[in-house]
């Protein structure tokens, strides 16, 4: 009997010989890990994933989708690739969208499951014909997305693509998987790909599932569609998220020059105002999608001008925190990322951790300055390479700091390994505790505490227990909200979260969740991302933060400190919360 | 008394201004007077910056930089600053 909402299968590729074999998935897992990244969280706990090198022939990655994709419901189309990350050792799951997702549906499968390691460079296709491996010898060494125009021509216009960049070849630690334009980027899935010799997933298909009650969803669809073009994500619409950068500059909340400081000298500079104002400025959007975020800027790439998609997160982390004030310098090296398939937040973390070790006299590269343009570009082309320093920065600042040793690891801007994105820990410190229990490492779309810090509900400099509880609840909510797969930016939308995201997944399978249900979801999808990660092998040191930002205070912002034991109290407060021990572990683990 | 209103993100957008400098009569005065002042100001933000005599979910207030505030009882002293922001910090 079919689930509504799915197919209730999955198929492994095996890459070594090109096989497959579909696997049923019951309903009373689907209840429990809906799709995204709690279905990828699932069944590579199911598989032992954790046993294996992320970059060896044994690893698993599987590309999760959900039970509303293919609805009408306005940002669905959205799928998660969930692996053992090469950055970090520990589950790394990983968000993309648009018409990958709707087609991967198509083809018959709640979750493609890839494992093992092609002999030469290869495509995986998954569609309605018999599940196959063809060469790519051709593809190999392209951008992702001259591979994804060439792959184009080579198949229907049914068919899509997730595709890796020469940087996923070459197992770039922070190597992204991308399509059209957007990538699932963060913590390396995409060198996990490159490891297997796998240049491209392609999917197709034409099988749909059924919906519960298509009417109350068709009506539903059309309601969240109107308020996706009101207030609640306009600022998405309007001005994208480098609308952030002035705020977080305002707030001493801006990491600058390796965390060095929380503000930024040139920030009026990188404004969308100022941006657009000196250059061609475009809008698009992911299918399926009506509020359409993304915000394309020109920038001139040596030979001719191209748009790079501009967010908070790529101009922090490729100005800022390298203290790059020249916005076409930070355009330009945003859209080489693009062109090799690299993390934004993981490459300028890791470039500005380098530019650190330098002025401390820790590497000998003296051409690698904070502030300069130029040099920010020629460590992005030498991470593309591995060419001298390159394949120290392509292992990711973590790895590199123990190569480096002198403790510079005090100050490599990382959690678990994953460079810590725009939000400065002393200024926002219910975010720093979201950094440092992440399980994928520091991270702020798996943790929505700064939006505790952005309220009247703690003091973002005084962190606290009672503060540590509420991060929890935005845990939840994006647990949920990765699983659904629903886009981040319509959060807003929604006045009862819980029991209206219910009520979306009740119209699409007949469940008839509560809310309380769905906060239960929650826990158990987080829940089994910490067993993925102590069965890693995780203890609870990992959950911390950089020396540096540990009991002393920001340069510029004298009230932003964060002492260890004021860190270590809202860990454990948020641990017991879960139903944890105090200090992280599961005790249903334990009792095993 | 003086109060310095900073605009950012969509108030900036809709306000046309990244600051304002308003006068009062009374110190301290309510948060709830200084935003009536500034939907007269800028009728384009005030519709959405108010819902009736409640700050809108859509807007976030940050006091000199410090605490966030949505009470609109908060008062407001000579030399304060206001930080008027977009909804949703992140992205």
């Amino acid at each position: 009997m079919s689930i509504f909402g799915y197919h209730g299968v999955y198929t492994t590729v095996d890459a070594t010989t090109g096989t497959s074999s579909q696997s049923s998935i019951t309903e009373s897992t689907f209840r429990r890990f809906p799709g995204g990244s709690a279905l990828g969280t699932h069944l590579l706990l199911e598989h032992n994933a954790w046993q294996h090198d992320p970059l060896s022939a044994e690893s698993s990655l599987v590309f999760a989708f959900s039970p509303l994709i293919g609805s009408p419901l306005t940002t669905s189309a959205k799928f998660a690739v969930v692996s053992r990350s090469p950055l970090t050792g520990r589950l790394n799951d990983s968000l993309a969208s648009s018409s990958f997702a709707l087609a991967g549906k198509k083809s018959g499968n709640d979750a493609i499951l890839i494992t093992g390691k092609a002999e030469s460079p290869c495509i995986l296709v998954i569609d309605d014909q018999q599940t196959r491996k063809l060469p790519a010898d051709h593809l190999w060494g392209l951008s992702a997305e001259d591979a994804e125009a060439s792959l184009r021509e080579q198949f229907s216009g049914e068919h899509h693509f997730a595709v890796i960049g020469s940087a996923g070849e070459q197992q770039v630690a922070y190597a992204t998987i991308s399509h059209s334009g957007r990538h699932a980027g963060r913590g390396g899935s995409g060198a996990v790909l490159g490891a297997k010799n796998v240049k491209a997933i392609v999917v197709a298909g034409n099988q749909r599932t059924q919906w519960a009650d298509t009417d109350g969803l068709v009506k539903r669809a059309k309601q969240l569609s109107k308020l996706s073009f009101g207030p609640a994500t306009e600022k998405y619409r309007e001005l994208g998220t480098a609308a952030n950068l002035l705020v977080f500059n305002r707030l001493h909340c801006l990491p600058t020059r390796n965390f060095q400081r929380g503000s930024f000298a040139n920030s009026e500079q990188f404004s969308p105002e100022a941006l657009g104002a000196t250059r061609d400025k475009t809008r698009s959007s992911c299918a399926a999608c009506t509020i359409g975020c993304t915000h394309l800027y020109s920038v001139n790439s040596g030979t001719s001008n191209r748009n790079v998609r501009i967010e908070y997160e790529n101009i922090y982390a490729l100005g800022p925190l390298c203290d790059v004030q020249d916005p076409e310098a930070v355009l330009q090296a945003s859209l080489l990322c693009d062109e090799l398939g690299i993390d934004t937040i993981s490459t300028g973390g890791t470039i500005a951790f380098a530019m650190e070790c330098v002025e401390r006299g820790l590497l000998d590269e003296p051409w690698l300055r904070f502030g300069d343009g130029a040099a920010l570009l020629k460590a992005i082309q030498l991470i593309g390479t591995g060419a001298g320093l390159g394949k120290l920065l392509r292992l990711g600042s973590r790895a590199m700091a123990n190569i480096i040793g002198h403790n510079s690891i005090a100050f490599a801007p990382q959690v678990k390994g994953l460079e810590i994105p725009g939000y400065e820990p002393r200024a926002l410190q219910t975010m720093a505790l979201g950094f440092a229990v992440g399980t994928r490492g520091a991270d702020h779309n798996r943790s929505g505490a700064y939006e505790i810090d952005f309220s009247d509900t703690a003091d973002r400099r005084n962190g606290t227990a009672a503060a540590a509880r509420l991060a929890v609840d935005t845990e939840d909510k994006a647990a949920i909200m990765d699983s659904l797969i629903l886009c981040k930016f319509l959060r807003g939308v929604f006045i009862d979260y819980f029991a209206e995201t219910a009520e979306l997944l009740n119209l699409i399978t007949g469940w008839g969740l509560d809310q309380s249900a769905m906060q239960n979801m929650a826990r158990g999808i987080i829940d089994a991302k910490k067993e993925f990660n102590i069965r890693c092998g995780w203890t609870p040191v990992e959950d911390t933060l950089p020396q540096r930002m540990l009991n002393s205070a920001l340069q510029d912002d004298p009230e932003a400190r964060l002492d260890t034991q004021t860190l270590q109290t809202m860990i454990a407060a948020y641990n017991l919360e879960r139903g944890w021990t105090a200090d992280g572990y599961l005790d249903e683990m334990l009792s095993k | 008394m003086f109060v310095t209103i900073e605009y950012f993100g969509v108030p900036r957008q809709k306000t046309g201004v990244s600051s304002d400098s308003l006068s009062f009569a009374n110190s301290p005065t309510s948060l709830f007077d200084v935003l009536t002042e500034i939907a007269e100001r800028h009728t384009a933000f005030g519709e959405q910056c108010l819902t009736g005599d409640e700050l809108s979910r859509e807007t976030i207030i940050n006091l000199n930089g410090d605490q966030f505030v949505r009470s609109l009882d908060t008062q407001v002293v000579n030399g304060d600053h206001i930080l008027i922001l977009s909804t949703d910090a992140g992205g």
